[in-house]
């Protein structure tokens, strides 16, 4: 049975893991170029100038930048900022490359492939045994791109954002800020300014993607944060499945990430997106951590499908609402997600269904689990426009508490335009109950290994929605931050 | 194996005043005896197994020893694997927690505990599916959540599933019976027979004398606010089935079992 | 939020009033509560106004028997009320300067208004025996007249420890009047229990109802809004001492191209407290229906349970519901709960109805009528109410039915 042997592996995984400390945070001393501190044009111009970028590039950084300078940050999330300085961040920083462009692994410095071994993501394993295309990204500048001659064959791009517009400047231009514009919000707004690099996939119509593709990230040099865009494209008939994982080292001053990424599925398409979200959260004081703003948004064309599946345990603050235009006929928009939050963090985050074609279907599945002094909001609104006859939604948000000093909070906002339409929406709040917990300690499993298993079959619909190889390391990366969240 | 002496437990009652519900307990179970203790509701049969399992919400007095531990100084999960085991009058449902995943990871907490090897998975599913099939339990629910959506005969069952694969020393069944038709009592009679080892200690609650024909005791005691009024051997199970219980409560004084 | 400090009053002699922007006010329909405050002209501080006597007594016909407690346009009538009860006089009512007790931090800018507007307080004690017959339902009827400015009706309902008492609240207006700006608050003591509906009938409204419930009280707050007008409902409860309890049902009725918004919000102070929430709306085509329910559990509790439903029935293409069920959650001791639903008829019952030979569109009213039973039910504590209730919804729903008709007889 697949439940016992995944299940197993964990448990041995989980002895590897246990710790407490959190694993990833360390710093690589590799040569940085970086930018120095402040916010204006001639920055801008700099990072278009790095990655080669051309005039019409430029004028739209530069138009969003002009835009971003009129705007405040937004103050309506349930969450508790201090207050960043845009004017003291640099915008970007890169490792120097050493010699030409890097043809297979071992051409890239061996200070990253010691890093990507301390990942325990190492790029070679992963191209001999799974067989998954993996782009890195370190510190705003891809290094090493793989497999791209087994998805040319199948006609699929999959390359860093820079290479995109050098490579293939008609599809970029086409599709850049169709789903989220520069103007879209504040932290769009920042990120179409000063976006660095980030993943460009082009799927054509058609064909499904031989395999899945896959990013990580890293921050790694003090003061800069870490601004990707990064835009899929699925042609009609087409389909791909994508997942991005994230790690960063421990850092005091906290560290700003506002991506973008817009998926644009045409008709009878599909895209799935799931991402594993393991940022540096602070640490138990709440003291540092990642501040992930993030723009997610996909549209979806006639009987097409975006799916996004998360599990999120990281970031000292999280604000992001993975979205889905359904604007075909029949589109369908799945959204599922596990959000933890210990000790001091704090997420705002959920979801946004939009349905406007007719007979569209979406479908909401939140497992927010809170401890510590954490706060965990759940922020959702399914809208339902006139147009939109024969829309389906269905939501469950389920909120954990451990422990009597946190937050778990659930705002939905369902607003549906026609009657042509059938809602419904769920939500519980609860603890773990005495009796579950006594049942699974009677039976020998120690108050933390019971905790954890219990707050696993909480989050099993979503983890069941993951790919294979993601569900192993969403278990883990659940067990490890629940440790010390307990009692 | 099981001593029990001079236990009283109190429970806070809704103004927080505290309540006997156990007073001045005697037990005393040899190792491979069955017991067995009925009494009328309220006589604090659920109590006792709940103080002896371990369950927060009581205050409890007395000397418990098993295996020569004192067992209220212990946690659950150190009483688990010390080798106690409570079969749940009401078990409760876990949701999204695989009833495979879930023994296999209490077995494998208690070998661990015991330094012992862990349980190789392909044999533990071997030994499940046999255990299953002598207890009429339909195999698909080794991969359901536990408890979860399972009809009252599925969750007594899986009790004693978990009883026979987790092999305690001793199995405290609290009401193991309740609402079981004749059929299922039959399979989980034939269970515990089978675990009936000479190394293992059975101490049955129930009201109702059925189970007891099937697995016959060594003991009957008969629980009466909070204490033991009466002892004896089967007999005992067939009076109470005849008259009830009052012959027994009249009597304060009782053979007790020493 | 944060209230101007003093009441300012702009071009058109009115504060600065809250707009869609403000979170709380997300989905009331300002427009027209606005565009009703400003059709008035002349001074905007509800002037007395004097209207012929049996308009007003036309406006107090077919209220279920109790005692009446009128208000008009915010002032006490004793004259239209009816206070004996044979030899016995009725709940002991007293109009009171308040101005000095106010809370200096009102809620939102419709509450300061209402204070600067109007420093008499309409203390009504219900429930004792010294009062007349406790078992007796008390009606207090608001009726706005004044078409030359909004009216700011201040009451304050008591129910002492121990007691209990069924309090009915109506809103009616004579047709030329403008808006009504009411608060009243229910203070429910220790082990006393109450039954308060809230009827609105009437013109433009902003209607604060806020019920304080102390240790072990039991509370029902129930709010029907069936009137021509928009306004926006706003129901304020804290469960201030431990152990009470309080159910909540809410009833709209939106046909006429209205707009009916609904503000729950339910404050879990204290420990051990229970609230349920029933909140159902019908929707024509071309009206809409909003619902904001905000539970609150504080810190430090233990034993809360809350459940909240709201349940939206859109009649036409154009009908719109917006719901927002909202839960913030500070104590892990808790079982909270929430749902809800918006969509039109069940197809499928419709069809069973036709099957049978019922027309399609009585079929439609029938299962219309059936979704409105329900909660006029939970709402109604008393059979008079209940059949008053239901013949008021009725000829609502009757409205919104001819209406369709005639809308698909233009096609």
């Amino acid at each position: 049975m697949t439940d016992t042997t995944t299940e197993t592996d964990t448990t041995a995984q989980l002895d590897d893991l246990v710790g407490g400390e959190y694993r990833y945070g360390f710093v690589t001393d590799i040569d940085s170029e970086i930018v120095p501190v402040g916010l204006d044009e001639s920055v801008v111009r700099l990072i278009a100038s790095k990655n080669g970028e051309p005039d019409w590039l430029v004028e739209w950084r530069l138009g969003a930048l002009r835009h971003f300078l009129t705007l405040e940050a937004p103050t309506w999330p349930y969450l508790r900022i201090d207050p960043i300085d845009y004017q003291a961040i640099s915008y970007w920083a890169a490792p120097k490359a050493k010699g030409p462009a890097p043809e297979s692994l071992d051409d890239i410095d061996p200070k990253l492939r010691e890093m990507f071994d301390k990942l325990g993501i190492s790029v070679a394993e992963q191209e001999r045994l799974s067989g998954v295309a993996v782009d890195a990204i370190v510190d705003s500048v891809s290094v090493a791109t793989t497999f791209r001659e087994r998805l040319a064959e199948s006609g699929v791009i999959f390359c860093p954002f820079s290479e995109a517009v050098r490579e293939h400047p008609d599809l970029v231009r086409k599709y850049l800020g169709s789903v989220v514009g520069p103007r879209d919000n504040f932290y769009a707004a920042l990120n179409s300014a000063v976006f660095s690099d980030g993943s460009f996939c082009f799927v054509p119509a058609g064909v499904r993607c031989p395999m899945e593709l896959s990013t990580y990230f890293r921050i790694n040099s003090a003061g800069t944060g870490q601004f990707e865009r990064t835009l899929i494209i699925a042609e009609e008939g087409a389909s791909v499945s994508y997942l991005e994982g994230c790690s960063a080292p421990r850092r005091d001053e906290n560290q700003l990430h506002a991506a973008v990424v817009e998926l644009i599925a045409l008709d009878d398409s599909s895209i799935k997106y799931s991402t594993v979200q393991n940022w540096y959260p602070g640490d138990e004081n709440g003291k540092g951590g990642i501040y992930n703003f993030v723009t997610k948004r996909g549209r979806a064309g006639n009987r097409a499908r975006i799916s996004w599946t998360q599990v999120e345990t990281g970031s000292a603050i999280t604000w992001k609402y993975p979205s889905v235009i359904l604007q075909g006929d029949d589109a369908v928009g799945e959204f599922s997600s596990v959000a933890l939050t210990t000790n001091h963090q704090q997420a705002d985050t959920g979801t946004k269904m939009v349905h406007i074609g007719r007979n569209t279907t979406s479908s909401i599945v939140s497992k927010g689990i809170s401890a510590g002094h954490a706060q965990n909001t759940y922020r959702g609104q399914v809208k339902v426009m006139r147009s939109a006859v024969g829309a389906r939604n269905h939501t469950r948000c389920d909120s954990l508490l451990l422990g009597p000093d946190c937050g778990a909070h659930t705002f939905p906002y369902i607003e549906v335009g026609t009657d042509g339409a059938q809602v419904e929406h769920e939500a519980s709040t609860s603890r773990i109950g005495e009796d579950q917990l006594f049942y699974c300690r009677q039976r020998g499993l120690d108050e933390e290994d019971a905790t954890a298993m219990i707050v696993n079959g909480f989050c099993r619909d979503v983890f069941d929605d993951l790919p294979m190889e993601f569900a192993v390391e969403a278990n883990a990366l659940l067990r490890v931050s629940l440790e010390g969240a307990v009692g | 194996m099981l001593e029990i002496r001079d236990l009283t437990a109190t429970v806070a009652d809704d103004d927080g005043a505290p309540k006997t519900v156990l007073d001045g307990l005697d037990l005393t179970i040899r190792t491979g005896e069955v017991h067995a203790v009925m009494g009328p509701n309220g006589a604090g049969k659920s109590t006792l197994a709940s103080v002896l399992a371990g369950r927060d919400g009581y205050e409890a007095t007395g000397q418990v020893t098993f295996d020569g531990q004192d067992l209220l100084a212990m946690e659950p999960e150190e009483r688990a694997i010390a080798g106690l085991f409570l079969a749940f009058q009401y078990p409760v449902a876990l949701p999204g927690v695989g009833n495979m995943h879930f023994l296999h990871s209490a077995l494998n907490a208690q070998n661990q505990a015991r330094g012992l090897t862990e349980a190789d998975a392909g044999t533990f599913l071997r030994e499940a599916r046999e255990v299953m099939a002598e207890l009429d339990m339909d195999a698909g629910l080794l991969g359901r959540a536990v408890n979860d959506g399972f009809s009252g005969g599925e969750k007594k069952r899986n009790e004693i599933l978990q009883l026979a694969l987790l092999r305690p020393r001793l199995a405290i069944l609290d009401e193991p019976d309740s609402g079981l038709d004749v059929d299922a009592l039959r399979a989980i009679a034939r269970t515990l027979e089978r675990l009936r080892d000479g190394e293992r200690s059975y101490l049955i609650i129930t009201h109702y004398p059925r189970l007891l024909e099937l697995v016959v005791p060594d003991h009957i005691h008969v629980l009466h606010r909070g204490s033991i009024v009466h002892s004896g051997g089967a007999e005992v199970a067939t009076a109470i089935d005849a008259d009830g219980y009052a012959p027994f409560i009249g009597a304060e004084a009782g053979t007790a079992v020493r | 939020m944060t209230p101007p400090a003093t009441p300012t009053l702009v071009d058109r002699g009115r504060p600065d009033l809250p707009t869609n922007r403000d979170e709380d006010w997300r989905y009331a329909p300002l427009k027209a509560i606005v565009a009703a405050i400003d059709a008035t002209t002349g001074p905007m501080r509800g002037e007395a106004h004097t209207p012929a006597t049996d308009e007003l007594a036309a406006l107090l016909e077919d209220l279920p028997a109790g005692y009446r407690v009128v208000l008009v346009d915010g002032r006490y009538a004793p004259e239209l009320s009816a206070m004996a009860d044979g030899a016995a006089n009725g709940p002991a009512v007293d109009v009171v300067d308040t101005a000095a007790e106010d809370d200096p931090t009102p809620r939102d800018a419709f509450e300061l208004w209402n204070r600067t507007s109007n420093r008499h307080t309409v203390r009504v004690r219900v429930g004792d025996p010294g009062d007349g017959d406790p078992s007796r339902l008390v009606h207090l009827v608001h009726l706005t007249t004044a078409s030359d400015g909004p009216s700011h009706p201040r009451v304050e309902i008591e129910v002492p420890a121990d007691r209990r008492a069924t309090v009915v609240e109506t809103f009616r207006s004579l047709p030329d009047a403008a808006f009504t700006n009411a608060t009243t608050t229910l203070h429910v003591g220790t082990d006393a229990g109450i039954d308060h509906l809230v009827v609105l009938q009437g013109d433009s409204y902003v209607v604060r109802t806020v019920v304080i419930a102390e240790d072990r009280s039991r509370a029902t707050a129930g709010a029907v809004a069936i009137g021509h007008a928009s306004g926006h409902h706003r129901l304020d409860v804290e469960l201030a001492g431990p152990g009470a309890e309080v159910s909540l049902t809410g009833l709209t009725v939106a046909g006429h191209s209205t707009h009916h918004d609904t503000l729950a919000a339910v404050d879990h102070l204290t420990s051990h407290g229970t609230s349920r929430q029933l909140f159902a709306s019908i929707v024509a085509d071309g009206a809409r229906a909003s619902f904001t329910g905000q539970v609150v559990v504080a810190h430090g509790t233990v034993g809360t349970d809350a459940d909240q439903q709201n349940r939206n029935l859109l009649l036409g293409p154009g009908a719109r519901a917006d719901t927002r069920p909202w839960l913030e959650i500070h104590s892990d001791e808790v079982a909270c709960t929430h749902g809800a639903t918006v969509g039109r008829l069940d197809d499928d019952a419709v069809f069973y109805l036709r099957s049978r030979g019922i027309a399609d569109r009585t079929a439609r009213t029938m299962l219309m009528r059936a979704f409105a039973t329900t909660v006029v039910d939970q709402l109604a504590s008393n059979e008079a109410i209940r059949t008053w209730l239901e013949a008021a919804v009725d000829e609502v729903l009757d409205e919104i039915v001819v209406e369709a008709a005639s809308t698909e007889g233009r096609r």
